[in-house]
C-alpha cells in the first residue's frame, strides 16, 4: 500500500513510523491521562521502558522460534556475514503474542512483591497493549504484511507492497484487527476509570483477543507465518491464551472468596458462642 | 535541598545519553546504539524522578532519550511477523495463477 514515507528527505519505513507513533501515544497517555499518582511517576516511567524491552525481546524470540529451521541453516553466516544475518533476522520480523507475553513478563518482574506497584502503575498500562498493537497493525497494512485472503468483493489492492501480492484484492484483516484493538483499548480504559480489578481487565482482554485472533486467522493468507496441522502457530497460541485468560479470571474469583472468609467466620462464631453458653 | 541534589547525577547522565542517542540516529546502522542509549537514558530519568529530582535537566534527558529511542525504531523495526525475504516473488506468482485458474 504505502510501505515507505519520505520525511525530511529520508526514507522512513511505514511500520517503523507507526511504531514510533505508537510509542508517543503510549507515553502521552501514561503521563497525562492514566491518573498515576505523583509518588509512582518515576516507577511508571521505568515500567514503560521495561515493558518496551520485554515486548521487543518477546516478539523477536517468538519470531526466531517460528523460523527456526531457516535460522539453523543460516547460522554459519552469523559469523561469516553478520550484517546480512542481522538484517534478515534482527531488523525485521516480530510476532505479537511473543511481544504480549514478553511485556507482561517484564511488568511482573518489575512489580514483583510490590502489590501497590501492580495496582497503581501496572494496571493503568494494560490498555496500552491493544493500543500499541492496533497502531502496529495499521503499519502492517501500509507495509502489506500479514495480508488476508483474496476476495473479489471485499478485497483491497496493494500496489507497492514488498510483501503482499500486488494487484490482487486481499481482505484487509490488518484493519479489522486494528479496529478490534482500538475498541478493546477504549473498554479497558473505561474499566480502569471504574476501578475494575487488573485481573478482570487483563483476563477479559486475553479471552476476547484469543477468540478474535483464532477466528481471524482463518482469513489470513500469509502462509510464511507457520502452519502446523491445518492451524497457524498463532491459533495454537490463541488456545493457550484463552486458557490463560480463564485462569486469570478464576484467580480473581478465588482471591475474592479468600477475602470474604473472615466475614463468614465472624458470622458463624457468635452462633457457636450462644449455643455453648446455654 | 538534599532531595534536589539526590537524583541530579542520574538526570544529568540521562541528558548526556539522550544527546548522544539522538546524534547516533543520523549515522545509519549506529541507530542501534541510539536504541540502547535511549533505553538507559529513560531508565536513569525515571530513577532520578523516583529520588525526587524534578528539574528541567531530567525532563530534557527523558525527552531526548525518547526521541533517540524512537529514531532507532524508525531504522530497525520494519514489520511485525514478516520476513520480506520469505515472501518470494515465486509465491506471488503461484497466488496469481491460482486466482486466474
Amino acid at each position: 500500500m504505502h510501505p515507505n514515507f519520505m520525511i525530511f528527505g529520508r526514507v522512513v519505513p511505514a511500520y517503523g513510523l507507526m511504531t514510533a507513533i505508537g510509542i508517543v501515544c503510549v507515553v502521552l497517555y501514561y503521563k497525562k491521562f492514566a491518573g498515576i499518582r505523583a509518588e509512582y511517576a518515576g516507577d511508571a516511567e521505568i515500567l514503560c521502558v521495561f515493558a518496551m524491552i520485554g515486548t521487543f525481546l518477546g516478539a523477536k524470540v517468538l519470531y526466531v522460534l517460528t523460523q527456526l529451521p531457516s535460522v539453523m541453516t543460516d547460522l554459519p553466516s552469523m559469523i561469516s556475514n553478520p550484517c546480512s544475518f542481522c538484517e534478515q533476522y534482527l531488523s525485521a520480523g516480530f510476532v505479537f503474542y511473543g511481544g504480549l507475553y514478553g511485556c507482561l513478563t517484564a511488568m511482573m518482574l518489575y512489580c514483583r512483591n510490590k502489590s501497590m506497584l501492580l495496582k497503581e502503575v501496572a494496571k493503568p498500562m494494560l490498555p496500552m497493549i491493544p493500543l500499541m498493537h492496533g497502531i502496529g497493525r495499521i503499519g502492517c497494512f501500509l507495509e502489506g504484511c500479514c495480508y488476508g485472503m483474496p476476495s473479489e468483493h471485499f478485497g483491497i489492492f496493494f500496489s507497492n507492497s514488498p510483501i503482499a501480492p500486488n494487484d490482487i484484492p486481499l481482505l484487509p484483516v490488518q484493519l479489522w484487527e486494528a479496529c478490534f484493538e482500538f475498541l478493546a483499548c477504549a473498554i479497558m480504559i473505561a474499566a480502569c476509570r471504574h476501578e475494575k480489578s487488573g485481573r478482570v481487565i487483563l483476563g477479559g482482554y486475553l479471552l476476547s483477543y484469543a477468540m478474535f485472533r483464532f477466528f481471524i486467522e482463518f482469513f489470513r493468507y500469509d502462509s510464511y507465518r507457520g502452519i502446523i496441522g491445518g492451524f497457524s502457530v498463532s491459533q495454537y497460541i490463541s488456545i493457550i491464551t484463552l486458557l490463560f485468560g480463564f485462569v486469570i479470571l478464576a484467580s480473581r474469583h478465588t482471591q475474592s472468596t479468600k477475602e470474604n472468609i473472615p466475614t463468614v467466620i465472624a458470622e458463624i462464631v457468635p452462633i457457636s458462642t450462644e449455643g455453648s453458653s446455654g | 535541598m538534599e532531595q534536589n541534589v539526590l537524583g541530579k547525577g542520574k538526570a544529568t547522565a540521562s541528558l548526556v545519553l539522550g544527546i548522544i542517542s539522538v546524534v547516533c540516529w543520523f549515522f545509519g546502522y549506529s541507530a542501534i546504539i541510539s536504541v540502547i542509549l535511549g533505553v538507559i537514558g529513560l531508565i536513569l530519568a525515571g530513577k532520578a524522578r523516583k529520588e525526587g529530582f524534578e528539574g528541567g535537566t531530567r525532563t530534557a534527558g527523558f525527552i531526548l532519550s525518547l526521541i533517540g529511542l524512537i529514531g532507532g525504531a524508525f531504522v530497525f523495526i520494519a514489520c511485525v511477523a514478516c520476513a520480506s525475504a520469505l515472501a518470494t516473488s515465486a509465491g506471488q506468482e503461484a497466488l496469481a495463477s491460482a486466482l486466474i485458474g
